[in-house]
């Protein structure tokens, strides 16, 4: 599926992800049958219920046991399998650019092209958007090795832009979007939480299920000793000039509220929130995501 | 009121009192970058943290400020006037009066006060630039002026000053304030008057001095706190000539000059004996020490009499010259050569062998009978 030797991709990691499959537990629509369960019902090995026969129904369907107990003509249903459409959103916001040895950006490219080569190993559909202030570039769902190796050329010429609005970005993207599925969102949430789960919503109400990766590094969620210096946002080139010991408790407590109104709009919307730390090995993603 | 400052030489280290602001700016200024994913959140811990900082910060400039401004004025000596003295570039004239009574010899301790008050004269008078007239005034009981009229040699004022010795006199202020304002009279420009002493409470009790209006006054003060002082006020001998063999009476007169009670040791030499006694004198009070001593030939001999030292030790001894005699001198009065009685007595005292009979014969009458003198 991939000769060539890709930057966010590599061998050791295609071989650590033999062992995993990804099947997240969402119900999804699909024209071609798959291993997904689908809403719509169809013909398959799965019984689902049974339901009265109204004309124009296939005789072959009707169950003649229960016609031979109750007199009343039944027919059983099945669910249909269908393939499963994994939307990838991935934040390339400036912010992104920060990271001592890895950045932020370059972690969730490794965690978001690994990801992309499980679905299409699954026979899946991947989409990939890469969005900063508004949608930078989408590349429609697909599921050929053709599409996975576009996909990742596609990250590696990928680099920090602007400032991050993930709100107006999921805005701009849900009409792209033509059926539910997986919606997997890689960012560092640098926007307002209220704001995020506003422009979820109508992803929700139409049956996506939601994944959020808050990806963090380990001097973000520390705030390092370095004595006096001048913070520099990396999206706006805003300085402020601040004694790390002095900003460092309300800093800590800042990011601790931010997380936790993330957490708790995510708890009560039925959307997985995971923290992602860049000092962890972005293949314990995947055990969150697969339970 | 007139600020007069001791060192102005000194003025130009006033440019280190910008030394905190400029510290102050460029710790500002220079902190290394440090690219951050977003500020916001940082922002929002120095909301919190910046009213109570930014305030901190402004505090600490101004006792920066306020400390350098401190030592700097502590190396120029500022000095208060009481009266308006006129502008700080005007010619001054100053008198320095010092004193050099007996009281200035206490010791502080480690220096004399009169050492000190050398010491604070020398640094007035290098305080003067070379456009300021001065001249230094010697005070005890007659004071005397180092130059007759007012000068601007202040390396031989100093000189004169490190040449001076204390007196044992007391100090007559009056005289010399009178002394300072006689050679301010006529001068042109700032005149004061500058009284280094320890303001000795018996000298400068009732003084007032009533100085003219443009003359300012400057007192420095060598004294710091009480100085319990005890001395020997007189040593006598009673009877003044004692034959000898006879018992002699030293009475030693000690007294306290200070409020609290004193416990001194009185010792007194005779010849090579050696007596003492515990004395508790009273404040501000005096008393008397007796000692007897029997006086064992006729020729002259001193009594010391000493007090354990204090602070001043020039009143702590005291000396006498005890003249005994060998003989008694008797008054006979006589009435004439055929005065029987007369005769008698001049030889009874002669068989006596220490009596000495001298007859006087008086110029008026009176009752005949013999009187010993």
């Amino acid at each position: 599926m991939t000769e060539r030797r890709f930057q966010y991709l590599r061998p050791e990691d295609i071989r650590r992800l033999a062992g995993f499959e990804f099947a997240p537990k969402a119900v999804v629509e699909g024209y071609f049958a798959g291993r997904h369960v689908s809403r719509s019902r169809g013909s398959s090995v799965e019984f689902r219920d049974y339901r009265q026969y109204v004309p124009g129904d296939d005789l072959a369907l009707v169950d003649w046991r229960v016609f031979g107990r109750t007199d009343r003509y039944y027919l059983r249903t099945y669910d249909h399998e269908t393939s499963m459409d994994c939307h990838l959103f991935l934040d390339s916001s400036a912010s992104m650019g920060f990271g001592k040895d890895l950045t932020k950006l370059e972690y969730a490219s490794f965690f978001t092209a690994c990801l992309a080569y499980l679905v299409v190993r699954g026979g899946d559909r991947v989409s990939l958007q890469i969005f900063d202030k508004k949608i930078r570039t989408f590349i429609p769902p697909g599921s050929t090795g053709t599409h996975l190796n576009g996909l990742l050329n596609l990250l590696e010429r990928n680099q920090p832009g602007e400032r991050t609005s993930l709100a107006e970005s999921l805005r701009s993207s849900f009409p792209l979007l033509k059926r539910r599925g997986i919606l997997i969102v890689v960012s560092d949430f640098f926007d307002d939480p209220a704001a995020i789960f506003t422009a979820l919503g109508p992803y929700l109400h139409r049956g996506f299920k939601i994944f959020l990766f808050h990806v963090l590094t380990p001097a973000e969620m520390e705030l390092e000793d370095k004595g006096l210096v001048a913070f520099r946002d990396l999206e706006t080139g805003k300085r402020i000039t601040a004694h790390t010991d002095d900003v460092q408790a309300g800093y800590l407590d800042a990011l601790e509220r931010h997380i936790d109104a993330l957490r708790d709009l995510a708890t009560r919307r039925n959307v997985d929130y995971i923290i992602a730390r860049t000092d962890t090995h972005f293949h314990r993603l995947f055990e969150r995501l697969i339970q | 009121m007139s600020v007069f400052f001791l060192n102005a030489v000194l003025w130009p280290l006033a440019i280190l009192v910008g030394l905190p602001l400029i510290v102050h700016l460029f710790a500002r200024a220079r902190p290394p970058l440090y690219d951050f994913s977003s500020v916001e959140f940082i922002q929002r811990a120095l909301r919190f943290s910046q009213r109570i900082r930014k305030p901190k910060d402004w505090l600490l400039l101004i006792l920066r400020t306020a400390a350098v401004a401190a030592i700097i004025l502590l190396f120029l000596r500022p000095m208060m006037f009481s009266h308006s003295g006129g502008s700080l570039f005007e010619r001054k004239n100053v008198v320095v009066i010092l004193d050099a009574s007996a009281s200035m010899g206490w010791s502080d301790g480690s220096q004399m006060r009169f050492a000190v008050a050398c010491a604070e004269a020398s640094e007035i008078l290098a305080g003067l630039s070379s456009r300021d007239a001065a001249d230094v005034v010697l005070a005890g009981a007659a004071s005397r002026a180092v130059f007759p009229t007012m000068g601007s040699n202040i390396g031989y004022l100093q000189g004169e000053i490190r040449r001076a010795r204390l007196t044992s006199e007391t100090l007559d202020p009056e005289s010399a304030l009178r002394l300072a304002l006689h050679l301010l009279n006529g001068q042109e420009g700032r005149k004061e008057i500058c009284i280094i002493s320890d303001f000795q409470a018996t000298n400068w009790r009732g003084i007032n001095p009533r100085l003219p209006p443009d003359v300012g006054l400057t007192c420095v003060s060598t004294a710091h706190g009480e100085a319990p002082n005890a001395a020997i006020l007189r040593i006598e001998i009673d009877p003044l000539h004692s034959l000898p063999g006879e018992e002699a009476t030293l009475l030693c007169e000690v007294g306290n000059f200070s409020g609290t009670p004193l416990r001194k040791t009185v010792v007194v030499a005779v010849e090579s004996a050696r007596m003492s006694r515990e004395a508790v004198i009273p404040p501000w009070g005096r008393m008397t020490v007796l000692f007897k001593q029997r006086i064992s030939s006729s020729s002259p001999f001193s009594v010391s009499a000493a007090l354990t030292e204090d602070g001043f030790p020039g009143d702590d001894r005291r000396w006498a010259l005890a003249e005994p005699t060998d003989v008694l001198r008797v008054g006979l009065v006589s009435f004439g050569q055929d005065d029987a009685t007369a005769a008698a007595w001049a030889r009874g005292c002669r068989a006596l062998g220490w009596a000495r009979p001298d007859l006087l014969t008086p110029r008026w009458r009176i009752p005949r009978r013999a009187v010993m003198c």
